[in-house]
């Protein structure tokens, strides 16, 4: 599904991304990548998983793409650096002309030599024409005439349906200037906000994503 | 005859019961065994002087030398603090009026760590405490030294433990302490249930050929139903029962003091805030108690109950146990009590003398609820009380004691093995299924990662360990069985605590916002961290905060009971019946005009078309938890008919099944649709269980140590370890399917969720039982009441995805 907001093309992706055509971006939010194996490291007996999904995903999205520029959003590591980081390393790596760049989100606590090493830039925003910001949370006092996308949230909606059937799936949510997108890790859960009657809910539906109006 | 008991009751000028006389005498030959006795009938010293005179008989004069450091006697579990503390004042009490030097300390999750601390290195003679306490100490260093002299251990309330996960903590403790001490003397105390013999067997071991006492004691109970004006005006639906309140308030004017049970905490606030609308003169001499609110105030109120300087306290199960309020002479129970064992120790909390009479009030909150006065009379004179079911092969439990024991001294694999599969819980495990165990703690499960990052348990020497302070201290908070919500505490400005309430609840409100808690009207000044600043409010209407949990199912005797009282309906002369079944003919004769009135081998089905959609109601009684999974199995046979999704709704006479396109019922299908052919084949295959064991999976993650709420007052951050447990409930299910507790939790659901025995037995029921079908326009009295429900369960055999595409082509249709 595509969306326009300020003559920008916004492609809300099935697969938990944005691709913005125009600059050939992907964007990705709340990667958290090694959460399962930081839970090990400390001891929550989790299984140990050797492939990665989200990694593998991200390799398809590049390659169906062809971006030149991903960004993610934040939390991109859950936690400290484990074995993790060099899966990262390795898939990014496969693409040299590729820009990667990160908004800092408050999970990544990973040094920023690690990230420098990577060539991954590493900025408080990205700001595209105008005024569009991408980053991973509201500043604390947002700009009124920005448009901000941003992740943090791991928004979801609740469509309740005939004979009271209820469903949880993931969304890009939008209230005034702010595009939340849902979180990209297959591992992290989902925020059904309370005021997402108010604003609008594009949910991923299998393979689809549906504008629901209210 | 037990010397120093002797003296003391002759110095109290009281005479003991020939039950204590018996507990005395076989404790006196060093017989373990189970005591049958109701509370406030002094079971207490039936057990304690047995306990004392083994001290002064057997281990006091071996301590010659005054010097040397005494050893811990005697340990005596109880279920709840507010009991501990109970049984710590009246044991004292002997010790002082004897003057003896039998000193008795008190361990709870409220003993301050000073007093830990001296009571570790300075045992008491004897220690009062819970079964969670019992596994701190287990998980202390020097434990084994610590247990070294216990001779006798005591578990209170055997029954109430008995049935919870706890009563495994407790079977572990056991079987720990009794390969320290081979010659333990195991004492259980217990209420009556239907099988004591087993909670007997449980505690004691099968070997051990314990003696089982019991106090022959003739309690007589009287049971009212309290009775609307009319039936007209009572309603069909509801579970507050408000509408009558009114008649409450001469029976509380009359007693001394009243107990008003509810089943919920909500319930109680809320019958709390209306009694006081309704009866403003009841401020200042009626209380309110449950659960969440602080101990301060519970004991507070505990005690101005045992001064009689209340007239009234509205309280949940909070009041079950425990504690005698001798100024306590009714008691109303608001709602169905749901089972025959709670009612009767309901019951049992007025009338305390020997001989005296226990008076209760049942207070039905909707008109079919009125019917369950008559089945309680019924099953009471029949002494039908429900048995407790032990769990077995708990995982969850057996991983965290393995833990426990890795933090402290660390185990032989071996060793605790042949520990454990002489409990109950555990008799059937394999040395596979222990080693899986092992492997999760040591290894973090089956892997194949060579350089995996795992860290928990170590083996030094030959021992499981645990090395790392962090993780032990993890461990040593999150000890228990009972997983609970995160909790906020309620606040004052100036820091008088109030209670808890479920971090949901409190982030549905803004500062400024009024809610009632703990009896109160407060508003909402700010949250910060887990605490809820209040301030006293004086406004009227406020939210009222529900709690989860605490919704009980009708057990299977009390459902037997209601169906005996249907019969009653048919076949007695109407000057023959109850005045509850006398009363509502009005009801059933309604029923029968707009419908039909089952005899007891008839089934009634009701299919009705609504705006909601189409609804099949059935009636087969058989109380809330059963018709839960009926109501799976019967979706299942539906569905295999045609592909379709239902939405399901129970209670504790009756089952929904909504669905948005027809369904495919005629008297003909139903045969097919209650056949206990191919019955086990089609739980297996029909039931979703997955969505009842991610549920399920959340207790059994928070026991294992899967899920860490954090510290309490999040004071240390457990930084990036919070997930819920649905995420690992996935996790296992797509990545590790043979796990341990991920199997625990679809057991758990077929034992406890499914009552697999119970359903079975049901089925066969209703197998020979005439179906009825009617098709109407309108609602009945008997449906109404589940139309109504909002607590709703999902059933589908469509799978995810072409559900989701059906959801996705009815939005497109917007």
């Amino acid at each position: 599904m595509i969306i326009t907001i300020r003559d920008t093309q916004i492609q809300l992706l099935a697969q938990r991304a944005i691709y913005l055509e125009q600059y050939k971006i992907l964007v990705i939010a709340d990667m958290h990548l090694g959460k399962l194996l930081h839970f090990r490291k400390k001891g929550l007996f989790v299984p140990a998983i050797t492939v990665n999904e989200d990694l593998e995903l991200m390799k398809k999205l590049i390659e169906e793409y062809n971006p030149h520029e991903v960004v993610f959003l934040g939390d991109l590591f859950h936690s400290e650096q484990n074995s993790e980081c060099g899966n990262f390393l390795e898939v990014i790596a496969l693409f040299p002309q590729i820009k990667f760049i990160l908004t800092k989100g408050n999970h990544d606590i990973i040094p920023t030599d690690f990230f420098s090493n990577a060539q991954v830039e590493i900025v408080k925003e990205r700001v595209l024409e105008n005024k569009i910001a991408l980053r991973h949370q509201l500043p604390r006092k947002p700009e009124p005439d920005t448009f901000y996308m941003i992740g943090h949230f791991h928004p979801g909606y609740l469509i309740h349906r005939k004979a009271r059937q209820t469903f949880r799936l993931p969304c890009f949510y939008q209230y005034g200037n702010v595009l939340v997108l849902p979180a990209f890790g297959k591992f992290t859960g989902l925020f059904i906000p309370e005021f997402s009657e108010e604003g609008t809910n594009y949910v991923i539906i299998n393979d689809e994503v549906i504008h629901i109006a209210k | 005859m037990n010397e120093l008991a002797e003296h003391w009751f002759k110095l109290k000028s009281w005479e003991p019961y020939a039950f204590q006389k018996d507990s005395w005498e076989q404790m006196a030959k060093g017989k373990s065994g189970l005591l049958n006795a109701p509370t406030g009938f002094g079971k207490t010293m039936a057990i304690w002087f047995g306990i004392l005179e083994h001290y002064y008989l057997k281990i006091e004069p071996q301590y010659t030398d005054k010097r040397k450091a005494k050893k811990l006697h005697c340990l005596w579990i109880t279920p709840l603090r507010a009991l501990s503390r109970e049984i710590h004042q009246a044991t004292n009490a002997v010790s002082d009026d004897l003057g003896l030097d039998y000193n008795i300390g008190l361990r709870t999750g409220d003993t301050l760590a000073a007093e830990r601390k001296k009571q570790k290195t300075k045992p008491p003679s004897a220690l009062i405490t819970t079964p969670e306490s019992v596994h701190i100490m287990l998980g202390t260093k020097g434990y084994s030294e610590y247990f070294a002299g216990l001779s006798v251990i005591v578990i209170d309330e055997w029954h109430e433990l008995m049935g919870s996960k706890r009563g495994v903590l407790v079977e572990l403790a056991l079987s720990r302490l009794k390969a320290l001490n081979p010659k333990l003397i195991i004492w259980g105390i217990s209420a009556t249930i239907g099988n004591l013999k087993q909670a007997k067997a449980i505690l004691l071991g099968n070997r051990n050929r314990g003696v089982l006492v019991r106090a022959e004691l003739d309690k007589k109970i009287d049971i009212h139903t309290i009775l609307p004006d009319s039936l007209e005006k009572f309603p069909w639906a509801g579970h507050m029962g408000l509408t009558l309140a009114e008649k409450v308030l001469p029976l509380i004017q009359k007693g001394s003091s009243t107990l008003l049970f509810t089943n919920t905490r909500a319930q109680a606030e809320i019958w709390y805030q209306h009694l006081l609308d309704i009866a403003p003169d009841l401020a200042g001499v009626m209380a309110l108690h449950h659960g969440s609110l602080s101990q301060d105030l519970r004991n507070w109120v505990e005690n101005a109950l045992h001064e009689g300087s209340l007239k009234v306290v509205v309280c949940t199960s909070s009041l079950d146990l425990g504690v005698d309020f001798r100024p306590v002479d009714t008691v109303i129970q608001v709602g169905s009590p749901k089972g025959v064992a709670r009612f009767l120790q309901r019951a049992g909390r007025s009338g305390h003398q020997p001989g005296a009479l226990s008076t209760i009030y049942f207070l039905p909150t909707h008109s079919l609820e009125i019917m369950e006065g008559a089945s309680l009379k019924y099953a009471v004179a029949k002494g039908m009380v429900e048995e407790r079911i032990p769990f077995i092969r708990s995982f969850d439990v057996l991983i965290q004691y393995l833990i426990t024991l890795a933090v402290s001294e660390g185990f032989s694999a071996d060793e605790i093995f042949q520990e454990v599969i002489k409990t109950h819980c555990y008799e059937s495990i394999t040395r596979q299924e222990f080693d899986d165990c092992l492997l999760l703690i040591y290894k973090g499960g089956r892997t194949l990662d060579a350089y995996d990052e795992f860290h928990k348990v170590k083996i030094i020497d030959g021992l499981y360990k645990v090395t790392d302070k962090k993780i032990a201290l993890r461990h040593m908070m999150s000890i228990g069985t009972i997983v609970n919500d995160a909790m906020m505490q309620v606040k004052y400005l100036n820091g008088k605590y109030l209670g808890s309430i479920e971090e949901w609840f409190i982030s549905r409100l803004k500062p400024g916002d009024t809610f009632w808690f703990s009896g109160r009207s407060l508003e909402l000044i700010m949250v910060k961290y887990m605490q809820v600043i209040v301030r006293s409010s004086n406004k009227k209407r406020g939210k009222i905060p529900s709690w989860m949990g605490g919704r009980f199912p009708i057990s299977a005797n009390l459902g037997a009971a209601i169906r005996y009282t249907f019969k009653e309906v048919h076949y007695k002369a109407i000057q023959n019946k109850t005045p509850e079944v006398q009363f509502l003919m009005p009801l059933f004769n309604e029923q029968a005009r707009r419908s039909y009135l089952p005899k007891e081998n008839e089934l009634l089905l009701e299919y009705i078309h609504t705006k909601y959609g189409y609804h099949l109601f059935i009636y087969p009684f058989e109380g809330k938890l059963v018709h839960e999974g009926m109501a799976a199995i019967l979706a299942y046979r539906l569905s295999k008919i045609k592909k379709s999704t239902f939405s399901i709704a129970t209670n504790e006479y009756g089952i929904e099944l909504l669905s948005d396109e027809k369904i495919a019922v005629n008297e003909l299908s139903l045969e097919d649709l209650f056949s206990t052919k191919e019955l086990y084949s089609d739980i297996q295959e029909g039931i979703n269980t997955m969505e009842m064991a991610r549920r399920q999976f959340r207790e059994i993650a928070g026991i294992s140590g899967l899920v860490f709420k954090g510290f309490p007052g999040n004071q240390i951050k457990a930084k990036h370890l919070q997930a819920n447990s649905g995420l690992f409930f996935s996790v296992f299910e797509d990545y590790d399917r043979d796990n341990l507790l991920l199997r625990q939790a679809y057991d758990e659901v077929f034992i406890f969720q499914l009552e697999i025995v119970r359903m079975n037995a049901a089925f066969q029921r209703i197998e020979t039982h005439k179906k009825v079908l009617r098709s109407l326009e309108h609602l009945t009295p008997f449906s109404f009441p589940l139309f109504t429900e909002s607590f709703r369960e999902k059933y589908s055999n469509e799978d995810w995805l072409s559900r989701i595409e059906k959801i996705k082509q009815q939005l497109e249709e917007l």
